[in-house]
């Protein structure tokens, strides 16, 4: 069946994006699984001439974990409140000892829209092109998000390595 | 290329090669490899990546699949809008090849031969009826210039 062919293939990558963008299993199951139910039931609207279905899966992916935020008032647009004292570049041996959970509490700070491009540019190897349309943003736009999370995600793991110190 | 828009790409895209826009990744690879204050700038925006290469995440994908397809088994198969030509091809010739169903390229070919006998038995074509038309000729011709005639 073709839909279970799509499904192998799909899966993962989308059930992946969920997870990070929601940091939470259980509501992330429950958003992944969702994702695949407009599959079925949209299916007609996806066109492989405008967009990879890959793309298409993760801006349903996306609008639906925005949803979910709003819904749940966990939206916010504001950036984080980053006052490092000295404002410095993180020390690499500190960082190296960063675990896993640390990153994943650092990437649940960010506005979601900069969670959301750097986990589709990052981790989800979609295109600067494919990230910027499913934001429904100018690549120029979503270069900006990029920049901005990546020194937001500096200096809240710098936090952490203060912390550790 | 140069140091600021090197220094501008990681900042955007990280220290992952594969990550950086195709448009520009091999030039920025051969710049990099070409230029050792580039390396220590790249070298400079790794740990971050480093540490984002950490936060893996573990779906269990099998459980998600198999509630995915118990769901779907409620529902419908959804209603895709289908052209005609290819509806009618598909059941003239269906995927699966299957002897049982040779009747239906054979009736759509005999359909032509079936189609001209049902016409020609019920209709009669004037133009084939040529009583009437040689005596009209035959009329016209003796209405001709002498001249005309051998």
């Amino acid at each position: 069946m073709a839909y279970q062919a799509i499904l192998d293939d799909q899966l993962p990558p989308v059930a992946r994006f969920v997870a990070r963008m929601l940091g939470n299993r259980h509501e992330a199951e429950d958003i992944t699984q969702e994702v695949f139910l407009r599959l079925w039931t949209h299916a007609a609207r996806f066109d492989p001439t405008t967009a990879r279905l890959s793309t298409w899966l993760h801006n349903i992916a996306h609008n639906l974990c925005i949803d979910h935020f709003r819904k749940h008032k966990r939206m916010t647009d504001q950036e984080p409140d980053l006052n490092i004292p000295g404002g410095e570049e993180p020390d690499a041996a500190l960082m190296a000892t960063i675990d896993a959970a640390t990153v994943g509490e650092a990437m649940m700070r960010l506005p979601e829209r900069q969670r959301s491009a750097i986990i589709m540019c990052h981790y989800q190897g979609l295109s600067n092109r494919e990230a910027a349309e499913i934001l429904d943003v100018s690549v120029d736009a979503l270069e900006s998000l990029l920049a901005r999370a990546r020194r937001s995600l500096r200096t809240i793991i710098g936090q952490e390595t203060e912390g550790h110190r | 290329m140069d140091l600021h828009t090197f220094t501008q790409l990681l900042e955007r895209y990280g220290t992952t090669e594969s990550n950086w826009p195709a448009q520009v990744r091999d030039e920025a690879a051969a710049f990099v490899a070409a230029n050792p204050e580039a390396q220590s700038v790249k070298a400079r925006f790794r740990p971050l990546d480093e540490a984002l290469d950490r936060y893996e995440v573990h779906p269990d994908n099998e459980r998600l699949r198999a509630a995915i397809l118990a769901r779907i088994d409620d529902r419908p198969a959804p209603m895709r809008r289908r052209d005609p030509l290819d509806v009618i091809m598909r059941w003239l010739f269906p995927d699966v090849p299957d002897l049982r169903v040779l009747w239906r390229p054979a009736l759509a070919a005999s359909l032509p031969l079936l189609a001209g006998i049902i016409i020609g038995s019920t209709f009669t074509i004037d133009a084939l009826d040529t009583t009437d038309s040689w005596d009209e000729e035959i009329q016209l011709l003796a209405l001709e210039e002498p001249e005309s005639l051998p």
